[in-house]
């Protein structure tokens, strides 16, 4: 790690991403101190949520490097980067993917315990609260309707006071005025907590409340 | 919440494919504890209905057909031989103890036995209540006859003709019960025993009814004869020579119990080999299926899995919660196999004691299931391996698509 990585919550390089062995897209270099927000558009197929994926050590790139406080994430060994993502990377799918089997309250509980963090039952019904789900908490997640799932998504993602959270359309199930509480949140997460914000859409009510809007690149 | 609740979890979200696969997995156990106990309580059950009877002497004919008859009690007679010289034949320095049996009634599916208390000796049995008969028409009753008939001391019944049920009642001809003897786990439970004297009053005035019935003078009574007898050795040097030197005895013919039995075993050893192979074929198809069906719901966890290694879960975590998952199942197979095999079992031993007289515990040993126990955990173990490392290493991304 260099001094100046410390400096930034998100920082990447030179991020290519391939599609069946071709190159599709380039992701535009990053440098996200804490506290910033920046929206990732283009049209559909350009890369959007393949790019999320990367910079979630999810999906290596074919080139390029990603960093997240301080840590080059590709450079890790599968598992330990399987818990640094756990730890320090809160992330919302465009399709929610929660645990179906287990309550609201145990998806954002689960996301602690993987995490290797002892489960914050008052910080969890803080942000079940904030998102307007906290008389869901025990309702299992597959009897959620879709904007529900998508605020315990978001939920599930701030659980652990990330430092980057990586969030792909995250407003598309919502209403306005649950759209503008997701708003809210996801930039009290970067104000108050020191997060780095990265989402990809195309919802205008989002893209306003960016500090920066970086379209998606051809390789 | 740990890696137990969460694939408990997972099991009530798909409690469908979990109870199938308990239901597999419980018909799996429940075969292989039948296999288990029935070759190993089968023959030695086979050897006590034998009593203490070393040796049945009866008419010519079938030696296996007279064991059955004369010592099981499962079969017809099919004839008599002389009383008198029957018992010249057993009154030998090797042979410890005879009787004479004589069959012709019985009473609610128990066969009633003209006999001589000499054959409380030859089966080694004893008197749990009462007294032997002591003068005719008097009886003494096995363990199981006495259950069944719900006849205690002092009670009175009569026999019906011939040893099929629902035959003519010689009401003239009532019997007391006098005793009742202790369990000996021998075909002797399930006998009505009496004196010989009985059994031939009866016959006689049978006889005679028929006559009258012809218009035929009545018969003259004829020497006393009985159906078979039994005996118990002396020593068991017995065995080689007894049973070839009757069979030598013009109009006579012997057989020893154990070796019909083995011989019996013998010839039908293709039988019970095919039906021991079927049986565990069964047990193994059944742990195979259930195998591929833990494997199955497991499989159907890989999202679930995959979105945990998402969280931050290490893959020994993830291959916790299969593995939890499969012994969860496996207990739960294991838990129904076994009450199933108790249900079974003792509707099997009870209907065998009652039909073929062989007294057994159809019931799996502490030992026995926790062997089966075992197998089932190893079986989840590897049936959840499988799952579990495709877990580990499934490409996330393609997994968590939108």
């Amino acid at each position: 790690m260099t001094e100046s990585d410390e400096d930034w919550a998100l920082r990447s390089e030179g991020v290519v991403l391939e599609r069946e062995r071709q190159r599709f897209a380039r992701v535009p270099d990053l440098r996200l101190e804490r506290g910033r927000a920046v929206a990732l558009t283009g049209v559909s197929g350009s890369g959007k949520t393949t790019a999320l994926l990367a910079l979630a050590a999810i999906r290596r790139p074919s080139e390029g490097t990603v960093i997240v406080h301080g840590c080059d994430i590709w450079s890790l060994p599968s598992s330990e980067r399987d818990r640094f993502r756990g730890q320090h990377i809160g992330l919302v799918f465009q399709s929610f993917h929660l645990v179906d089997a287990v309550s609201v309250l145990e998806n954002l509980k689960l996301a602690s315990l993987y995490a290797g963090h002892r489960p914050d039952r008052e910080r969890a019904r803080m942000l079940m609260d904030r998102l307007g789900i906290l008389d869901l908490a025990n309702r299992r997640a597959d009897r959620l309707s879709q904007g529900q799932a998508q605020r315990v998504a978001v939920a599930r993602a701030l659980i652990n006071g990330p430092a980057v959270v990586l969030a792909d359309e995250p407003t598309s199930a919502l209403d306005d005025a649950n759209a503008a509480a997701m708003i809210g949140l996801l930039r009290d997460a970067v104000e108050r907590q020191g997060a780095a914000l990265v989402v990809t859409t195309h919802d205008r009510r989002v893209l306003d409340a960016m500090d920066f809007v970086l379209p998606m690149g051809l390789p | 919440m740990n890696g137990v609740r969460l694939g408990f979890a997972f099991l009530l979200r798909r409690w469908g494919q979990a109870l199938l696969c308990v239901l597999i997995g419980a018909l799996g156990v429940a075969a292989v504890l039948m296999v288990t106990v029935a070759e190993r309580e089968l023959p030695p059950a086979a050897q006590r209905a034998f009593g203490g009877v070393d040796l049945v002497i009866g008419p010519k004919g079938s030696s296996l057909d007279l064991v059955l008859c004369c010592v099981l009690h499962v079969s017809e007679p099919r004839g008599l031989i002389p009383l008198a010289d029957a018992m010249a034949i057993v009154r030998h320095p090797l042979i410890r103890s005879a009787a004479p049996i004589a069959l012709g009634d019985s009473i609610g599916g128990s066969r009633i036995a003209g006999t001589s208390p000499a054959i409380l000796s030859v089966y080694k049995a004893e008197l749990a209540a009462g007294a032997v008969w002591a003068a005719p028409f008097q009886a003494v009753l096995g363990a199981q006859a006495a259950r069944t008939l719900k006849l205690k001391i002092g009670d009175k019944f009569a026999g019906s003709h011939g040893l099929a049920a629902g035959s003519e009642i010689h009401a003239e001809f009532p019997y007391t019960v006098t005793g009742i003897l202790r369990p000996t786990g021998s075909a002797l439970d399930r006998l009505v025993l009496t004196s010989l004297e009985s059994v031939y009053q009866i016959h006689h005035h049978h006889e005679r009814e028929e006559a009258e019935a012809k218009g035929d003078p009545p018969p003259e009574a004829a020497p006393p004869a009985a159906t078979a007898v039994v005996a118990a050795f002396r020593s068991p040097i017995a065995m080689a020579s007894l049973p070839r030197l009757i069979d030598a005895t013009p109009g006579f013919s012997g057989a020893s119990p154990v070796m019909e039995s083995a011989r019996l075993v013998r010839a039908g050893r293709p039988v019970i080999m095919a039906a021991l192979a079927i049986g565990v074929m069964f047990a193994i198809i059944a742990a195979a299926t259930a195998a591929v069906a833990l494997t199955a719901a497991i499989g159907a966890r890989t999202r679930d899995l995959a979105l945990l290694r998402v969280l931050g879960a290490h893959p020994y975590e993830l291959a916790w919660i299969a593995v939890a998952e499969a012994w969860m199942l496996s207990l739960a197979a294991t838990l129904f196999g076994v009450l199933l095999m108790i249900v079974a079992g003792a509707q099997g031993s009870r209907l065998l004691a009652e039909r073929n007289g062989l007294v057994f515990e159809g019931l799996p040993t502490l030992a026995d299931i926790a062997q089966v126990l075992a197998a089932a955990l190893v079986i989840a173990l590897l049936a959840a391996l499988g799952p579990a490392i495709r877990a580990a290493r499934a490409p996330v991304e393609e997994i968590l698509k939108p």
